[in-house]
């Protein structure tokens, strides 16, 4: 239990637009362990960020936690106070967004962004700061790192700001870094040059990382563990070789046969038909099982509980149930 | 690369764009020479800012070539004045990659799609709206969709839309540019199998411009890499798959992360970013970022020399 480093239990989060209520977040629980990386993956709308900006008490309006709890290192974070969730973020657990322009201050040299949560969290005078500063801007691996520090954002090009930011999630040494797919903006140059990075200061400060992203490729070179959302629920959580070799999930089993496989790129993909579910209106039973290839008249009724596979493997799916007749699915994978 | 087969339909020949900016010139497409066989697919990749959009949207004549031939089923259409031009459009159209942005939102449905079809055929009122109910339903959509508009569909949708629409004309030639990447991986996949089905049943050539690598590959006969303007390699992309020869297509190719835990690839490392492109390095514009990097690649540049497979590199001289 001791390894537990983030554990979400039962997570509900809605959205109250003007067309009615929008469950984007529905009963998700897992947990993050410590000094893994964690792959959370999932198409737009699968709540895989919704519920990351749950968790950091991050939600604006018309956004609302509705149930469930998530905790850090054993404590509550929807009980505690804004103030206190201050005290947290940036401190203990950090954020790396997708876009790199838009989450740094325009106006801000970059010297002062990266040594605002050095100065706000751990009390260093300006100097002690700089010189941090300094530090870590040579260990995201940005030439000049002294001079660099009073250039602004624009000065720097997509990747380098990708590793300012990164300089600026592990300034205080946190326990737990989000990566909101921190990569999807670069090139794949650039993209590999910063997944290895990432993957190096994991190594070197023992943080845990937790990875969201659509991009299978990502997910197989960096995680060691992956949750797989669809329409705001989770469908799979397993070891990253589980995902992608004994898929136990006909969600999991669709996505990796919709992308060309390595070795396999004459052979014709076979998509999943239809479109992501409209949450406005979810189906009522398993969110996939309008696009299943297998579902059962129960797959449309009533939602598939969690069937435990392996040690740290577990599925969503009526298909796995002792009740459901045999079936291709799982002797195909297994 | 066989230069003169009679099945060819696109040929672009030393083809430069370049656009004149306060600080000097950006040199977006410099030089840039390939063709493409009737009912085939060359794959165009490369990084933001390489050229490839501006390569298609020169051959799409959306932007004026400063130099070079641009010749489409024997016609050449680089220096046609606009006018003239007209009765070659048709022949080609183009699939963009935001169909947010590339479908007017105050258009219904069937006014896109009947925009190319007034324009460029003599269909009547009637056999209009019966090519209009075909196309949609061609591309998984149905007639019932032609009275709305696009805001009230998915970016899957929308992008069958914009193929719909890319087809209305009856095109020989479609540029496909980065048709998936705005899309869920789940609706990629459809959308790239559509693609394939039309190119069969209408016998169409695609130019498909993306950074998947894995896509291009899928879906392309020949594949061209460019960088900072030029191609650097180009032939069969089987061939360049397996065995790419230049360091730039190397380097890419080991940076295209493969959605398979098990394999583990030794990876050429390229350090640093593109150059601007207002400042080219001289010689060979990868030589910056190049670990293979010699005397010579700052004083030469390198041309694509070589049979089938071309590659522009001096450690392929």
């Amino acid at each position: 239990m001791d390894n537990t480093l983030l554990s979400i239990r039962n997570l509900h989060t809605s959205f109250f637009t003007h067309v009615g209520e929008v469950k984007a977040v529905q009963n998700v629980s897992y947990d993050v362990r410590r000094g893994e990386i964690l792959g959370v993956v999932g198409e737009s709308g699968s709540g895989k960020s919704v519920s990351y900006m749950s968790c950091m008490r991050l939600l604006q309006e018309p956004g609302r936690i509705m149930g469930g709890d998530v905790q850090f290192k054993g404590e509550s974070l929807l009980s505690k106070t804004n103030r206190q969730m201050r005290n947290i973020r940036g401190n203990r657990m950090s954020m790396i967004f997708q876009n790199p322009m838009t989450s740094l201050n325009a106006v801000l040299k970059i010297g002062d962004q990266i040594t605002e949560p050095l100065r706000e969290h751990k009390n260093m005078s300006r100097a002690e700061a700089k010189r941090e500063a300094i530090s870590l801007l040579e260990r995201v691996q940005i030439p000049d790192a002294e001079k660099r520090l009073s250039a602004y954002p624009h000065e720097f090009s997509g990747g380098m700001r990708q590793r300012v930011l990164i300089a600026m999630a592990i300034a205080c040494r946190p326990d737990l870094i989000i990566a909101d797919e921190p990569t999807t903006a670069l090139d794949v140059t650039i993209q590999s040059q910063i997944l290895e990075l990432m993957k190096d200061l994991q190594q070197d400060l023992g943080t845990s990382i937790v990875f969201i992203t659509h991009d299978l490729g990502v997910i197989a070179e960096t995680c060691s563990r992956v949750v797989v959302m669809y329409g705001s629920m989770v469908m799979e959580e397993a070891p990253v070789d589980d995902i992608f070799h004994r898929p136990a999930h006909p969600y999991t089993e669709g996505l990796l046969r919709s992308i060309p496989k390595p070795g396999m790129e004459d052979k014709r993909l076979s998509p999943i038909p239809g479109s992501p579910p409209v949450q406005l209106s979810p189906p009522p039973g398993c969110p996939f099982a309008p696009r299943c290839n297998y579902a059962m008249n129960i797959c449309r009724r009533r939602l598939p509980e969690f069937t435990k596979i392996g040690e740290n493997h577990r599925s969503a799916c009526w298909l796995l149930s002792g009740h459901a007749p045999s079936n291709n699915f799982r002797r195909e994978n297994i | 690369m066989s230069k003169n087969n009679k099945d060819c339909l696109l040929k672009v020949d030393g083809l430069k764009k370049y656009f004149p900016m306060n600080k000097g010139l950006v040199k977006a497409v410099d030089d840039v020479s390939f063709s493409i066989n009737r009912g085939e697919t060359l794959g165009l990749v490369g990084e933001s800012g390489c050229g490839k959009s501006t390569t298609a949207r020169t051959i799409i004549r959306l932007y004026n070539p400063d130099s070079g031939s641009i010749e489409l089923d024997g016609f050449e259409l680089a220096s046609l004045s606009q006018k003239r031009l007209m009765p070659h459009r048709k022949k080609m159209q183009m699939i963009f990659q935001d169909p947010y942005s590339s479908l007017n939102g105050r258009m219904t449905v069937r006014d896109i799609i009947n925009e190319p079809i007034s324009v460029h055929t003599k269909l009547n009122k009637n056999d209009t709206k019966n090519k209009i109910n075909d196309l949609l339903e061609r591309v998984g959509l149905n007639a019932g969709h032609a009275n709305r508009y696009p805001h009230e569909f998915s970016g899957g949708q929308r992008q069958r839309i914009g193929i719909a629409r890319a087809l209305a004309a009856n095109p020989d030639f479609i540029i496909c540019d980065e048709p998936i990447s705005a899309l869920d991986v789940s609706i990629q996949a459809q959308v790239v199998n559509m693609l394939e089905e039309l190119q069969e049943e209408f016998g169409l050539t695609y130019l498909f411009i993306a950074h998947d690598l894995s896509m291009v590959r899928h879906i392309s006969n020949q594949m061209g890499v460019m960088y900072l303007g030029r191609i650097v390699e180009i032939g069969e992309s089987s061939e360049i798959y397996r065995e790419p020869k230049h360091p730039y297509t190397q380097a890419l190719l080991g940076a295209n992360p493969v959605p398979d835990p098990r394999i583990v690839r030794q990876k050429l490392k390229i350090i640093g970013d593109i150059p601007s492109p207002l400042n080219i390095p001289s010689g060979c514009r990868f030589r910056t970022r190049c670990p293979h990097a010699m005397d010579i690649c700052s004083k030469e540049e390198p041309q694509l020399t070589g049979s089938g497979r071309q590659v522009a590199c001096h450690l392929h001289t």
